[in-house]
């Protein structure tokens, strides 16, 4: 039997990098589609592998994104408010639900997306600059600035979580309006 | 706390950390992938390719049933069958998506031939009493909507089901409506049964390669030549062309109506369907076709504008239009418009005394429609954090209560928000929480 070199080279890039495309898809989008946008992201890779120069892990995770990105875009509009807490791109999973976490998630809530997504290429899928650069399509100097000033909001916005945190209720008097919504 | 120690605990907070995938699953999926033949050019869909004779197969039978039923349906012989039962998305109202307003549900002009013959496929517009307008699709008999007893749907009777105008019993798609009372609404959808019955009892999509639902037998996944590509929308009075391409080649049909309705309608093989430059996987919905999940490359105008969909930048929205006559919903209240004292207070529930929270507020702002709800959102350092949305109607003056539960001791804070949302949110989900009615906090001993 002959086995043609381009399916043993896609063979050793799917196993070098299946794990770290399946645990890019869990932390992005809610478990039941996981299995789904991980298949959806290697057969597109098998189609294009002869697109790939350099190391392999970011043009797989580029394509990831770009399936994470669709299936999100195609989940219900009109959703409750913890779903659409839930809907940021960290599935509820124990661990990220649990108390301890709160406070990070609501503060990585209330980022951009870019901010966020810079933070989490770096701190969850263990990209360097120039890896994480070549996801988001931009240059590693450009990502290097993005990434610096995502970390200062960051560190912002969990200061204001912890201000939000201890403060009370805020009552006020009146009624003075009948408008609708 | 410095960015670097911020790095720190956001590394340890990873969710995924400690996942490992099953490698078993890794191999068929490995398995599935390469058994897909590959398309040096990098634009053909490997599964249509991989399955296309069967898939010839199955359309020519497929073809000749519809011949068959489109033949008895011209002599009056297709029977009609029992009318599909409202899913109760629309059966209150003054509250979720309301019930459908009278007299607004219209079918639209267009009439569609189906890929394998049949009977055409139509479109139906209504609005609801809380603000929003709904699309449904369906096959077209008589001036009626309705759907085909085939693919598993109704038993296979091979009858024609008509869809209740208001029962959205079809898998209606529903937006926000326009700040002047118009909708503004495209969808992309895949995995539709030809039957067009999207609800229970039809056949189901296939999943990716390595994908099964757990239980479902084999019978009841949808076979190739049962599944449409179902690509429509209304644009507004103005639109005048919608240009796409499919299969290499460039289409241009002329909206219909003031509601600028098109319909385009394909076979579809029930996977993720990647045609080069977009990917059909389920159903999207959006103000405008979205140049990665549509096949829609641009919309011509009245007033000469052309809207170039392709200009779009991918995952974002930059060089998106406005279509023309598209007015948006704006929010412009402040907190101090909304704001109103909290009552919180521990309450004990029957039976065993179990305990709650009693949140209680009186609304100064009405809540009509189904875009507005008030949110109570407890924070997540409490020991139980719970969101609940009111997804109703709410008059000035109401009282708003709402029983959170209280299952463990300590301190439950929150806030209460009048959360506002445009018509319709789109394409990319953010979440404005509104205007602040006010924050609590309470101890549980």
């Amino acid at each position: 039997m002959v086995v043609s070199d381009e399916r043993l080279v896609f063979e050793g890039l799917f196993r070098a990098n299946h794990a770290a495309v399946y645990r890019y898809v869990v932390r992005r989008v809610e478990e039941a589609a996981v299995q789904d946008v991980v298949a959806e992201t290697f057969l597109v890779a098998w189609r294009r592998h002869e697109e790939i120069a350099g190391d392999p892990l970011p043009w797989l995770l580029g394509i990831a994104r770009r399936a994470c990105a669709n299936h999100l875009r195609g989940r219900e509009r009109r959703v409750a408010l913890g779903e659409r807490l839930a809907a940021q791109p960290c599935p509820a999973r124990s661990s990220w639900g649990s108390r301890e976490h709160g406070e990070l998630k609501r503060a990585l809530a209330a980022l951009g997306d870019a901010d966020r997504e810079a933070l989490l290429l770096v701190a969850w899928d263990g990209l360097s600059n120039r890896e994480a650069a070549k996801v988001v399509g931009c240059a590693t100097a450009t990502f290097a600035v993005r990434l610096h000033r995502a970390r200062g909001r960051l560190a912002g916005a969990l200061e204001r979580e912890r201000g939000d945190r201890t403060a009370g209720s805020t009552p006020a008097e009146g009624m003075a309006t009948s408008d609708v919504h | 706390m410095s960015t670097d120690a911020v790095m720190t605990r956001l590394a340890a907070a990873d969710p995924a950390r400690d996942i490992v995938p099953d490698r078993d699953g890794a191999e068929a999926l490995l398995e599935l992938v390469l058994s897909s033949p590959r398309d040096r050019s990098g634009h053909q869909v490997p599964v249509a390719g991989r399955r296309r004779r069967g898939l010839v197969v199955a359309v020519a039978l497929s073809l000749a049933l519809a011949l068959a039923a489109a033949a008895l349906a011209a002599v009056g012989v297709i029977r009609l069958g029992s009318p599909a039962r409202p899913s109760g998305a629309l059966a209150n109202p003054r509250q979720g998506l309301g019930a459908l307003r009278p007299g607004t549900a219209r079918l639209l002009g267009v009439a569609v031939a189906d890929p394998a013959g049949g009977l055409a496929w139509g479109m139906r517009l209504l609005g609801t009493t809380r603000g929003v307008g709904c699309l449904e699709v369906g096959r077209l008999l008589d001036g009626r909507l309705g759907v085909l007893g085939r693919d598993g749907a109704f038993g296979n009777d091979g009858r024609f089901h008509e869809l209740p105008p208001g029962g959205l019993s079809g898998g209606g798609q529903c937006a926000n409506l326009d700040a002047n009372g118009r909708l503004f609404y495209t969808v992309s959808a895949a995995n539709v049964p030809a039957s067009g019955w999207q609800g229970q009892g039809g056949c189901t999509a296939p999943l990716p390669p390595g994908g099964r639902i757990v239980g479902l037998p084999a019978s009841r996944y949808c076979r190739a030549g049962e599944l449409r590509e179902l690509v429509y929308g209304v644009l507004g009075p103005d639109a005048t062309g919608v240009t796409y391409t499919l299969g290499g080649r460039q289409h241009t049909i002329k909206p219909v109506g003031p509601e600028g309705a098109y319909l385009i309608v394909t076979a579809h093989s029930g996977l993720p369907t990647d045609h080069g430059r977009y990917t059909l996987a389920g159903a999207i919905g959006s103000i405008m076709p979205l140049p990665w999940s549509s096949p829609i490359t641009s919309i011509a105008y009245r007033d000469g504008m052309r809207c170039l969909i392709d200009a779009t930048k991918p995952g974002t929205l930059k060089g998106q239009c406005t279509p023309p006559g598209y007015r948006p919903v704006t929010a412009r209240l402040s907190d101090s418009q909304v704001v109103s004292p909290i009552d919180v207070r521990v309450v004990a529930m029957t039976p065993a005394g179990r305990r709650a929270i009693r949140v209680s507020f009186t609304a100064r702002i009405a809540v009509r429609k189904a875009g507005s709800s008030y949110e109570v959102a407890e924070n997540t350092s409490s020991p139980e954090a719970v969101f609940e949305a009111t997804q109703r109607n709410i008059n000035a003056g109401q009282t708003v209560t709402w029983l959170l539960p209280a299952p463990k001791p300590g301190v439950y804070s929150g806030k209460i928000v009048l959360g506002l949302s445009g018509a319709p949110p789109y394409p990319i989900y953010t979440y404005s929480p509104g205007p602040l009615v006010g924050r609590f906090s309470v101890r549980v001993r």
